[in-house]
């Protein structure tokens, strides 16, 4: 598995301490917006893990890193699996 | 501009790389109908040359069978050429209820719903069917449309080692906190032609209440007693709760495929599978075509048995004369090469002796598992099968690859 050098943009301060301080906030504007329309919000912290590999790509969210990593193998290994018609 | 030079250069690096690494896939063109023996043009350019096909989904040999045309013939005439509608507006004729209740009563389901391919039914069926609370767990060789509607659902995914009972029985105790366990298998294996354990995962499944999906795309029409497929042959007809097949191998192999099984999944699908949804219908002529392979399959048992006769005398004879052939009991007949430039120099010098198969290798097989995948017909006559072995016998000569086991060939040509 091959994760990219390139790591993608890191949160800014004002994100990183929101993470921390609140992580259940949704941003009231659009979450009003959108639970008028049936959604229900929610804002959580997870895991984000990625795994590039050439033009391939995987990206999963989980709760727990375990959990995060076991998703990622698999959705990789589907890349990998042998495949014929 | 709308297509800027630097994209353009992408994709055109993009092409060259899949020739460099051997992949690119060049269309053998066929002058007339699918069967059993044909004219085929390869390269683009050169003479159409007569060749014996092994490498057909043709099991059944119905692709152009004559009661076949001519239902197809009757349904263009009476139903017309197509619908402009996909199922729920105004694109649902009688005949597309009818081969649903067919298939049903054949499968020995509770309901059936056609789709425009079985691709589709994968594609849309999990996604219908299963959220977020739910678990998918797959046989690492399934087919890659299921891989690719198990992506497209919400639900989790999980996987178990290829027909490793044990393993999938880890798999089912771990998820057992989850809302719903899904067994997901092809029921005959398109790489290697082995038959998934339904028995015993029908077994498990019920054990660790869970539910069993199967794509039994190579093997409806032929598997079995009466060709009902896998469930028929591992006993367990009545016991799987979601199947997906395609009309486009021995049920006249034009196109279309089916979601069948419980009642309430299957009309879950009606209402909630994009594919079904958002595509047109299957056109009557494949519809009443289809209808005329059921009645083919149901008078008689004659085609499968020669089916079934057939891939035991192609089996046998590649082995008595020296080849390593991957055992099973399906019409998938594998002889294995192991090496990549092997399989393709095989494939081709099979192909200049009158005989139409094709080499897969890496990445299409595991690396060191490159093999000619051989597809025997019902509707191959003895005589052809005795022709292919002559020419298999003669290139494998000429490779120096008969009576060698996988040690021999990958010490002589590497892995």
């Amino acid at each position: 598995m091959y994760v990219r050098e390139t790591a993608p943009p890191a949160p800014s301060t004002d994100d990183l301490d929101a993470l921390v301080a609140e992580p259940g906030a949704v941003w009231p504007e659009i979450a009003r917006e959108l639970e008028a329309r049936g959604w229900q919000v929610r804002a959580r912290r997870v895991w984000a893990l990625e795994a590039h590999r050439e033009g391939e790509c995987e990206e999963v969210l989980a709760v727990s890193r375990d959990q995060a990593y076991e998703r990622l193998r698999e959705l990789a290994r589907a890349h990998d699996a042998p495949h014929v018609p | 501009m709308a297509y800027p030079e630097p994209l353009k250069e992408r994709f055109r690096r993009g092409l060259e790389e899949i020739r460099a690494a051997g992949l690119y896939k060049q269309e053998r063109i066929l002058h007339g109908p699918q069967d059993v023996r044909v004219e085929v043009e390869f390269p683009a350019g050169e003479l159409p040359r007569p060749v014996i096909n092994l490498c057909a989904n043709n099991y059944l040999g119905l692709s152009s069978h004559p009661r076949v045309l001519a239902a197809a013939r009757a349904g263009l005439e009476a139903r017309g050429y197509g619908m402009s509608s996909v199922r729920f507006i105004c694109g649902t004729q009688d005949l597309h209820r009818r081969l649903e209740e067919r298939l049903t009563g054949f499968l020995g389901t509770e309901d059936t719903l056609l789709f425009p391919s079985c691709m589709d039914a994968n594609a849309g069926v999990f996604e219908a069917l299963f959220g977020e609370q739910d678990v998918l767990i797959a046989d690492r060789l399934v087919h890659a449309s299921i891989v690719d509607g198990m992506r497209l659902a919400k639900a989790q995914t999980d996987t178990y080692k290829h027909s490793d009972m044990g393993h999938l029985e880890e798999k089912l105790a771990e998820h057992l906190d989850k809302r719903a366990r899904v067994v997901v298998t092809d029921g005959v294996f398109s790489m290697d032609g082995d038959l998934a354990k339904l028995d015993e995962i029908v077994a498990l499944a019920e054990k660790y209440d869970a539910l069993v999906f199967v794509d039994d795309s190579h093997a409806t029409g032929f598997i079995g007693a009466r060709g009902r497929g896998t469930h028929e042959a591992k006993g367990v007809l009545g016991r799987v709760d979601l199947l997906t097949t395609t009309l486009g191998k021995a049920l006249g192999g034009a196109s279309g495929g089916c979601v069948s099984g419980r009642s309430e999944l299957v009309e879950t699908c009606r209402q909630r599978a994009r594919p079904y949804l958002f595509s047109n219908s299957v056109p009557p002529v494949i519809v009443a075509a289809a209808l005329e392979v059921l009645d083919l399959i149901e008078e008689s048992t004659a085609r499968r048995d020669r089916l079934e006769e057939n891939t035991r005398l192609w089996r046998r004879l590649l082995v008595e004369a020296g080849f390593d052939v991957k055992p099973g009991e399906s019409p998938i007949v594998p002889i294995m090469l192991y090496n990549a430039r092997l399989a393709q120099d095989f494939a081709r010098d099979l192909f200049e002796e009158g005989v139409f198969v094709v080499g897969f290798f890496f990445p299409v097989v595991p690396k060191g598992q490159a093999r000619i995948r051989t597809q025997v017909s019902a509707g191959h006559e003895r005589a052809h099968l005795e022709r292919a072995l002559e020419a298999f016998v003669a290139v494998g000569r000429r490779h120096g690859v008969l009576g060698l086991g996988k040690r021999e060939i990958v010490e002589r040509f590497g892995a």
